[in-house]
C-alpha cells in the first residue's frame, strides 16, 4: 500500500511487546498531531489466547470506547481509511514479542571477526548460545575443531536457528576459516534434515566457493559481505542485516497473530529496539547532541546512543523484569543487587522472588520493599548493558574519562520499571546510580512509551511523529550535574550559581559524597553557573574549569549529583544501606 | 473488563487431554476404549542417535591422513563393532583400528570423520491418564477423557508419574521432612506443605518416591529439584511458601487414590502449566473443563501471587472502577479481596489468579 503521508491524518500507532500491547491513536487537532488516546493490554501470546492480536484488539477497543471513535469492524478488522463513522487512515506496528534468534557462532580463536561478529549481533534480536572455535577449549559453550564429537553434540543440544561463521579478513589465510565451515558442516548434518538451520557465512570473501562447496545442497547458505574485510575496517551493517531478514521470517513472522498484524501496518513492521534507535538518532540529529537511550522492558533491554555522530545499539534479549528475571543472577551475583537497597534481605528471599517473578511475569510489586527490589534489579540490567557498550565508546571525543560514561546531553529512560515507577525521583536515581554520567546532561523519562512507535509513525508522516514527540513525548525529569573527581566526603566538589528567568538567584555550595536537588519547575530555564574545586571536573574536560549553561527545568528541577565517578559503593553493608536511604529521601522518593 | 490468568483446583471435572507422538506414527486404541495409565496408546519409530566417530583422533593421526583409511562410504550399513577405518602398514599393526560403536547407517564421511546413524528406535505413547479414548487423531495420537479431581501447579520439573497420593503432613505450613519419607513411600506420591533443604531430596531419591507435590521450595534448591529422578510440583511457587489450603484440602481429601502428575513448566514459547490429575472412577462429572478465558469478577475465587499476600486465596467483594494508590507508592487497578481469614484487603488485578 502506498500512502501520500500528506492525505494521513490519523494514524494508530500499536506496540505489541512480550508482556504489554499498546495502542495510541494519533490525530490532527485543528493544526497540529496530538496524541489522542494512549491504551494498553496485557500481551496474548502465550497460552491460553496463543494470539497476538487478543491483545491488540483490547488496547484498541480501549481506545474506541475512550474517542467514542469505532476503529474496527465487526468483524475486528481494521477500518482503513478513515471515514465518517470511524476508523484510521494508517497503522504503524512495533514489535518485541517474538523470542531471540539463537545462535551458533563460528570462528577462529583470537581473530578479531568473532568481536566484529559480536557486535553486529549485539545490534539485532539475536543471543549466540554456542561458540565454535578453532584454537582451543572453551569450557561448557564451545568447542574446538579437534573436538568433532563435542561440535555435534553441541549442534544437537542447542538446536540453533542459525549459524553464524567468521573469520579471515579479504585475501587473507583460508586454511582456519575453511575448518570452522567443516567444523560447522559436520555439525550441521548431523540434525535432521528439516531441522538444519541456516548458515550465515560472513568471512574471507574469496572463500565463498570453497565454503559453499563445503557446505554442500544439504543446509542452505547464505553468503554476505566480509564482517572484517580487512584489520583497519569493520563492517557490521550486511551481517546485521542478514540476522534481522532471519528475525523477521523465522520469529517474527511466527509469532500467533502476526500476520493479521502485518496486514493492518501501513508500513513494514518494525522490531521495538530498532524502531528505538531511530527515536535515538533522531532526538540526537535534531538539536546534533549526544544522546543515550535505555530501555529495561519485559524479555529484552535495549541501549542505544549516539555519540559524536556515530550510532550504537545494544540489545540483550535475555535481560529483562519479566520472563528472564531470573536470568541476571547467572551473570550477577545477589549481592549487587543488594548495594541498590535501603533495607536488609536476605539473598535466597531475592532469588525466590526473582524466580517467581519469571513465573508470574505480568506481576507488579506491591510492597515497597518488592518496588525497590525491582529497581535494583533494573539498575543492575543497565550496568551489564553499559558493560557491553563501554568499549565502543572508546574512541569517541566525548569520552572524558576511561571507564565512566562519555559525556551525553541527554539521555532518555524507557520501559515499565523506569516510565511506571511511583516516583519520578525513583527513576533519576536508577539511571543516575545505573548510568552514572558525567558533566551537565538532561534526564527524561518516556512515561509513555512512545519513542519507539513514534520512529514508526515517522516512517509514514515525519510532520505528525515531530509534532506529537514535542507536545506529548517525553517527560522531562531535570538536568543532573556530576562533576567528577575525589575527594573526603563533606570537601566542597563545587559552587552553583542558579539565575532564575524573574531575576532570583541562588547560590550554593556542594559537598563531596552528597545529591542535591534544587527545584527548577518544569518549563522554566534559568542559567546555571558551575564552579568546580581544583579537584572536579563537571564535564568540561579541565578539573578546576569553571563553566555556565542554560538549563531547563523538570518535575525534579537540578540535580547536583556529587556522589562521584565511578559512584563508590560502601563495604559496610549497613552504611550502603544508609547511603541509599539517604539518597531515596534527597531525591524525594 | 479484565481477565486475569487462571489456575483450575477443581474437585470434579472432565479433562480432556491430548497424547501425541513426536514423529508420525500408529494409533493402537480406537474410540471410546477405557484406558490405563500404562496402556500403550500409540507407536513411533525415531531416528537413531548420530555416532561421531573422529578416525584421526582415535588414531592419533592427522586429518587428512585419517581419510585415506576410512573404509566407509555413505549409505553402507554398519554392525557393532565392525572395523570402519584402519591404517595400513607397520602402523596397521601397531593401532588398533577404528570400530563402529553401533549398529546403522552411514550418513556422512567428510575428512576423515564418520557419522553413523544408529538404527531406529521405537517409541511407545503411553496413556498416562486412567479414562476413556475420546477421539483419535490418525498417526498422531489421541485424546483421553478423564473424569476427576484437577489441580494446576506453579513450577515442576522432571516430567510424569502416575502414583497413589501420600500426605506426609498434617497442616499445610508444616515442611517435608527426609525423617517423614521412609520405605512405605516406595512407589507413592508424596506431599507436604513445602521442602526446605536437600535432604528430603535425597530420602525421596531412596526410598524410590514415583513424585513430590509441595506448595514451595526455596530457588537455591531449583536445581537439585531439576535433577531427581522423579517429576516435582510446586503448587504455589518459590520461597518457604506453604502450600495454599484449597490445594491442601483437596489433595488430602484424596490421599491413597492413584494421581497422575504432569510437572513439565514452560513460561514461554507454548506457555505450559504443571498438572495433576486425579481420575475419580465412579466420578460422573457434569461440569466440561473450561477452556473459556473468565473475566475477573465479584464473586470470583482468587489467589495472591506477590507480596503481601502471595499464596492467599479468597473471594473478590469489590472492584472499585478507579486505581487505588498501594504500598508501593503507585496507583493501580485492584481488586477486594476477602481472605479465608476474613480479611479484606487490595490487591493489584495484575497480581491475582483467578481459581475455578
Amino acid at each position: 500500500m502506498t500512502l501520500d503521508y500528506l492525505s494521513v491524518e490519523s494514524i494508530l500507532a500499536l506496540d505489541c511487546g512480550s508482556t504489554a500491547t499498546q495502542a495510541m491513536l494519533i490525530d490532527r487537532v485543528e493544526t497540529d498531531y496530538r496524541l489522542i488516546a494512549r491504551t494498553e493490554a496485557p500481551s496474548t501470546v502465550e497460552p491460553p489466547w496463543n494470539d497476538l492480536m487478543a491483545s491488540v484488539r483490547q488496547a484498541i477497543t480501549q481506545i474506541s470506547e475512550i474517542t467514542g471513535l469505532p476503529l474496527m469492524n465487526r468483524q475486528g478488522q481494521i477500518i482503513t481509511p478513515q471515514q465518517q463513522s470511524g476508523g484510521v487512515d494508517a497503522v504503524v506496528v512495533t514489535t518485541s514479542a517474538s523470542p531471540p534468534l539463537r545462535l551458533l557462532l563460528a570462528g577462529v580463536m583470537r581473530d578479531i571477526s568473532l568481536d566484529s561478529a559480536r557486535r553486529a549481533i549485539s545490534n539485532t534480536y539475536a543471543v549466540v548460545e554456542g561458540l565454535v572455535s578453532l584454537g582451543r577449549k572453551d569450557g561448557d559453550t564451545g568447542s574446538t575443531n579437534d573436538d568433532i564429537q563435542g561440535q555435534v553434540e553441541l549442534f544437537l543440544k542447542l538446536a540453533p536457528d542459525a549459524v553464524v561463521i567468521v573469520g579471515g579478513i579479504d585475501g587473507g589465510a583460508s586454511r582456519p576459516v575453511l575448518q570452522a565451515a567443516e567444523a560447522v558442516a559436520i555439525g550441521s548434518f548431523a540434525m535432521p534434515q528439516g531441522d538444519r538451520p541456516p548458515i550465515v557465512y560472513a568471512g574471507n570473501s574469496d572463500l565463498r566457493t570453497e565454503v559453499a562447496d563445503i557446505v554442500g545442497a544439504e543446509a542452505e547458505l547464505r553468503a554476505i559481505d566480509n564482517v572484517r574485510p580487512s584489520l583497519e575496517l569493520e563492517n557490521t551493517g550486511p551481517l546485521q542485516a542478514e540476522l534481522e531478514e532471519l528475525y523477521r521470517q523465522r520469529k517474527m513472522g511466527r509469532l500467533p497473530g502476526f500476520g493479521t498484524l502485518a496486514s493492518w501496518s501501513s508500513v513494514p513492521v518494525l522490531p521495538t529496539a530498532k524502531a528505538h534507535a531511530y527515536a535515538i538518532q533522531y532526538l540526537s540529529q535534531l538539536d546534533e547532541i549526544n544522546v543515550l537511550g535505555v530501555d529495561v522492558g519485559g524479555a529484552t533491554s535495549t541501549l542505544a546512543s549516539r555519540v559524536d555522530g556515530q550510532l550504537e545499539l545494544a540489545i540483550r534479549s535475555d535481560l529483562g523484569m519479566s520472563y528472564n528475571a531470573a536470568r541476571l543472577l547467572e551473570e550477577v551475583p545477589a549481592e549487587s543487587i543488594l548495594r541498590w537497597l535501603p533495607f536488609e534481605i536476605k539473598l535466597e528471599e531475592i532469588e525466590d522472588i526473582l524466580h517467581n517473578k519469571a513465573i508470574h511475569y505480568r506481576t507488579i510489586p506491591q510492597t515497597r520493599e518488592e518496588l525497590l527490589l525491582e529497581q535494583a534489579v533494573a539498575r543492575e540490567i543497565l550496568r551489564l548493558l553499559l558493560k557491553g557498550m563501554m568499549p565502543r565508546w572508546s574512541q569517541e571525543t566525548s569520552r572524558l574519562y576511561a571507564g565512566l560514561l562519555p559525556k551525553f546531553h541527554l539521555i532518555v529512560g524507557g520501559g515499565g520499571v523506569l516510565a511506571n515507577a511511583p516516583a519520578s525521583g525513583q527513576a533519576a536515581l536508577m539511571l543516575l546510580d545505573a548510568l552514572q554520567p558525567v558533566g551537565v546532561t538532561g534526564l527524561v523519562l518516556d512515561k509513555a512509551r512512545l519513542a519507539a512507535p513514534l520512529a514508526a509513525v515517522a516512517m509514514l508522516n515525519p510532520m505528525a511523529a515531530t509534532q506529537v514527540a514535542q507536545r506529548d513525548g517525553l517527560h522531562n525529569i531535570g538536568t543532573v550535574v556530576a562533576p567528577v573527581g575525589t575527594a573526603r566526603e563533606g570537601d566542597t566538589a563545587l559552587t552553583f550559581k542558579l539565575d532564575y528567568d524573574d531575576g532570583r538567584s541562588l547560590e550554593v555550595e556542594v559537598a563531596y559524597g552528597s545529591l542535591e536537588v534544587v527545584p527548577l519547575a518544569m518549563g522554566q530555564t534559568a542559567d546555571l553557573e558551575l564552579r568546580p574545586t581544583r579537584r572536579f571536573d563537571v564535564g568540561l574536560g579541565t578539573r578546576g574549569q569553571a563553566g555556565s549553561t542554560r538549563v531547563e527545568g523538570g518535575v525534579l528541577g537540578i540535580i547536583i549529583d556529587a556522589r562521584g565517578r565511578p559512584l563508590p559503593i560502601a563495604q559496610d553493608p549497613a552504611e550502603q544501606r544508609e547511603k541509599v536511604q539517604r539518597w531515596l529521601w534527597d531525591m524525594g522518593s | 473488563m479484565y481477565y486475569p490468568v487462571s489456575s483450575r483446583i477443581t474437585a470434579l471435572t472432565t479433562i480432556r487431554r491430548e497424547r501425541l507422538l513426536p514423529a508420525p506414527g500408529q494409533v493402537l486404541v480406537s474410540t471410546g476404549e477405557m484406558v490405563g495409565p500404562a496402556d500403550v496408546v500409540a507407536r513411533c519409530q525415531l531416528p537413531g542417535a548420530v555416532q561421531v566417530l573422529d578416525v584421526a583422533r582415535i588414531l592419533g593421526i592427522p586429518r587428512k591422513r585419517a581419510a585415506r583409511y576410512v573404509r566407509k562410504s555413505v549409505g553402507d550399513t554398519v554392525q557393532v563393532n565392525e572395523l570402519l577405518a584402519s591404517p595400513r602398514g607397520l602402523l596397521g599393526q601397531i593401532r588398533k583400528g577404528c570400530r563402529s560403536p553401533v549398529e546403522g547407517q552411514v550418513i556422512e564421511v567428510r575428512d576423515g570423520v564418520i557419522l553413523i546413524e544408529s538404527a531406529a528406535t521405537t517409541l511407545e505413547l503411553q496413556a498416562h491418564f486412567r479414562g476413556k479414548v475420546q477421539n483419535v487423531m490418525p498417526n498422531r495420537g489421541v485424546v483421553i477423557a478423564v473424569s476427576g479431581a484437577l489441580i494446576q501447579g506453579t513450577w515442576g520439573s522432571g516430567g510424569e508419574a502416575a502414583g497413589v497420593l501420600k500426605m506426609l503432613v498434617d497442616n499445610p505450613q508444616k515442611p517435608l521432612r527426609a525423617r517423614a519419607v521412609d520405605v512405605s513411600c516406595h512407589g507413592t506420591i508424596v506431599m507436604g506443605g513445602r521442602i526446605l533443604d536437600a535432604d528430603v531430596l535425597e530420602q525421596a531419591i531412596e526410598a524410590r518416591v514415583r513424585g513430590i507435590i509441595v506448595g514451595g521450595a526455596v530457588a537455591s534448591l531449583r536445581q537439585n529439584l531439576e535433577a531427581v529422578p522423579f517429576p516435582v510440583l510446586l503448587t504455589e511457587g518459590f520461597g518457604t511458601l506453604p502450600m495454599s489450603q484449597p490445594v491442601f484440602d483437596l489433595l488430602q481429601s484424596n490421599m491413597g487414590r492413584e494421581a497422575l502428575l504432569s510437572a513439565d513448566t514452560r513460561t514461554r514459547r507454548g506457555a505450559r502449566r504443571p498438572e495433576v490429575v486425579i481420575p475419580l472412577q465412579d466420578g460422573q462429572s457434569t461440569q466440561e473443563e473450561s477452556s473459556d478465558i473468565l473475566p475477573m469478577e465479584v464473586g470470583v475465587q482468587v489467589r495472591a501471587l506477590r507480596a503481601p499476600y502471595l499464596g492467599g486465596v479468597g473471594t473478590v467483594v469489590d472492584l472499585p472502577e478507579k486505581p487505588q494508590e498501594v504500598e508501593s507508592g503507585a496507583r493501580l487497578p485492584v481488586a477486594v479481596v476477602e481472605l479465608h481469614d476474613g480479611e479484606r484487603v487490595s490487591i493489584p488485578l495484575a497480581n491475582l489468579e483467578l481459581i475455578h
